[in-house]
């Protein structure tokens, strides 16, 4: 059964949870990807800052639309690849107090180094789940940065509802990513020792 | 011919909102197979629920729509060329409509055409028939999924391949597992024996134009098949790879001859949102995916259902003929007589309950197809294709 995450969260909560504990979050969190990173790591953002301090950061390029009020709408929020920022997010997570980066793919052992000495997880959301997810978008705050970066790769402020993700690595140096991936070499290679009969069809030893 | 453009926007729009039934069925048998409650569990419920909620809204499911991948047999009834311009011009629509992301980059610039529409883009094969009519399937190629695909050359000392059987075997193994969860599984793993590297990984795509529940033709390969759907759910990587006992959803394998000096194995994985349709005319009959459209845009006059079933019968024979007489496209002839028999039984099953709807409907529809065609032929002038910077030779014709 999924763990419910209200945002923001405190350091002691995001170290209960343990590499495969599905989780469902509610609350704000803020949006980042290349573009954000690069900006992040070169200037301390006081904005994202405060936006960012003990939430979430995902890895999201969303497309927004706006309707006549002037109301910003997410209509597409599916997770992008995360290794990507994986020059940065170390020092983002110790910068600027992240509590979570929401991605998939997960990361790399800089990043899981940080998230362990500073109390930070992984939460992998599902690929492909676009319309599910910009369901769980219930409100756009804000967004920060419009002008410069443009609509997928600028800051924006959302408040989610029973957002779904499996946490894939954890603040105490775990990374299931590692773990499935040592156990499904092992059982490939079991499969090809096993091998098969030898083929019926001559042309194949040509 | 009248423009098949308004048809072939509806089969992107239908094709992105949605996931085939096999594939729906294969999915929801990998969740039933896990413990309620579990990760893996909910995250097929969710892959599903997200289907239904994009069918509902018409929207992409996933955001990434991939690359668009077109394969068209027309007949001698259908010119190519109208053809081309049509479906550049529904991709074009579909854009607008927003039912495609915009999805093509100038590799060299970094510039998104922002239509869908570009050098070698979207991707389209033509075969020409002999029967009158026309098919045109489509496949929308996720590139999350695209990357993690693999082309090796046998032999492979590094998992032990050698140019046999069981090195095939090897390949794919070690390809899934490589690809862990990154390619947003579980997948369809679509593979090409033999060939050169393009037509190699041309049969791995191909091959995923087939139905997850079919059996491959050539004894050997299904074998093949069904032994790697069952064993590969034991690397355990289960949906998104966070672990599971589900991997794959299937296996589908090609052979193509090749010279003697290559052997090359190519991988094409499908993420779970394996977005294929297919667009069927026969006679003034419009089918996608299988099932009837209705009101259809009719072509021709004549008593269409005996004329369907005539042509259908025609083309399942041509294709047994065909498939005696070439050898290495045995399975796809097979595979497009079973689907003509199906539809020919569609088409009888159809006829009673649509009869009366026809008769209303087609005195009204004739006269707007006129205008429709006048106001098709404007439409087209306005919508050229880019012209192709590459010069036609440096253009892969496959
Ligand atoms: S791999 Fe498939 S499901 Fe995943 S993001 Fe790409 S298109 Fe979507």
């Amino acid at each position: 059964m999924p763990k419910k995450i209200e945002l923001p969260i405190t350091e002691s909560a995001i170290r209960e949870l343990r590499i495969g504990d599905e989780v469902e979050i509610s609350g704000l969190m803020v949006t980042g990807r290349d573009a954000a990173h690069k900006h992040l790591v070169k200037t301390f953002d006081e904005t994202f800052h405060e936006l960012a301090k003990d939430r979430f950061l995902y890895h999201c390029g969303p497309v927004v639309q706006r309707d006549g009020s002037g109301e910003w709408r997410f209509v597409a929020a599916g997770p992008t690849t995360s290794i990507r920022e994986e020059p940065y997010e170390a020092e983002v997570i110790e910068r600027y107090g992240i509590r979570g980066v929401i991605g998939k793919g997960g990361m790399g052992k800089r990043t899981l180094d940080a998230m362990q000495k500073y109390g930070c997880v992984y939460l992998h959301a599902i690929g492909g789940l676009a319309v599910v997810l910009a369901q769980c978008v219930v409100k756009v705050h804000g967004v920060h940065m419009l002008d410069p970066l443009g609509v997928p790769e600028a800051m924006w402020s959302i408040e989610v509802k029973d957002f779904p993700a499996v946490v894939t690595m954890d603040a105490h140096g775990g990374s299931l990513h590692e773990t499935i991936f040592a156990s499904s070499r092992e059982a490939a290679l079991r499969l090809m020792e096993k091998g098969i009969e030898a083929p019926p069809r001559s042309a194949a030893a040509k | 011919m009248a423009s098949v453009r308004p048809l072939v926007l509806e089969l992107i729009r239908h094709t992105s909102s949605g996931l085939p039934e096999d594939v729906l069925d294969a999915l929801a048998r990998a969740r039933d197979r896990e413990e309620p409650g579990s990760r893996a569990y909910s995250t097929f419920e969710r892959m599903i629920q997200n289907v239904e909620a994009a069918r509902e809204a018409s929207a992409p499911i996933c955001q990434d729509t991939g690359t668009l991948i077109f394969y068209v047999d027309y007949g001698p009834d259908y010119s190519p060329h109208q053809l081309e311009r049509d479906i550049v011009g529904a991709v074009r629509d579909a854009t607008k409509k927003a039912y495609l992301r915009p999805n093509a980059v100038d590799s060299i610039t970094g510039e998104n055409s922002g239509d869908n529409v570009g050098v070698g883009s979207p991707y389209i094969h033509f075969h020409p028939r002999r029967t009158k009519g026309l098919r045109i399937r489509l496949m929308m190629k996720g590139g999350g999924c695209e990357n993690v695909g693999a082309q090796y050359s046998l032999p492979d000392t590094s998992i032990g391949a050698g140019r046999d059987l069981d090195g095939v075997r090897r390949c794919i193994i070690d390809a899934v597992q490589k690809a862990q969860g990154y390619g947003c599984a579980p997948g369809t793993i679509g593979v090409g024996v033999g060939g050169d590297r393009v037509t190699s990984y041309m049969e791995s795509k191909e091959q995923l134009f087939r139905r997850i529940d079919d059996k491959n033709p050539d004894p050997t390969l299904a074998a093949l098949e069904e032994e790697l759907t069952e064993s590969l759910q034991q690397l355990g990587i289960g949906p998104m790879g966070f672990g599971g006992k589900t991997t794959v959803l299937g296996v589908k394998i090609g052979a193509r001859h090749r010279v003697p000096a290559s052997f090359f194995v190519s991988v094409s994985y499908m993420c779970w949102a394996y977005r294929r349709g297919e667009l069927e005319i026969k006679g003034d009959k419009v089918y996608l995916s299988g099932r009837r459209m209705i009101p259809a845009e009719p072509r021709r006059r004549t008593a269409a259902s005996t004329t369907a079933a005539r042509t259908a019968k025609k083309a399942a024979a041509r294709a047994t003929k065909k498939s005696a007489r070439v050898g290495s496209s045995t399975k796809k002839s097979k595979g497009a007589a079973a689907n003509k028999a199906k539809g020919t039984a569609a088409a009888k099953k159809a006829k009673s309950t649509a009869a009366a709807k026809k008769a209303a409907a087609k005195s009204a529809t004739k006269k707007s197809t006129a205008a429709k065609k006048g106001a098709a032929k404007t439409r087209l002038k306005a919508a050229p294709i880019p012209s192709r910077r590459a010069s036609a030779t440096k253009l892969p014709v496959l």
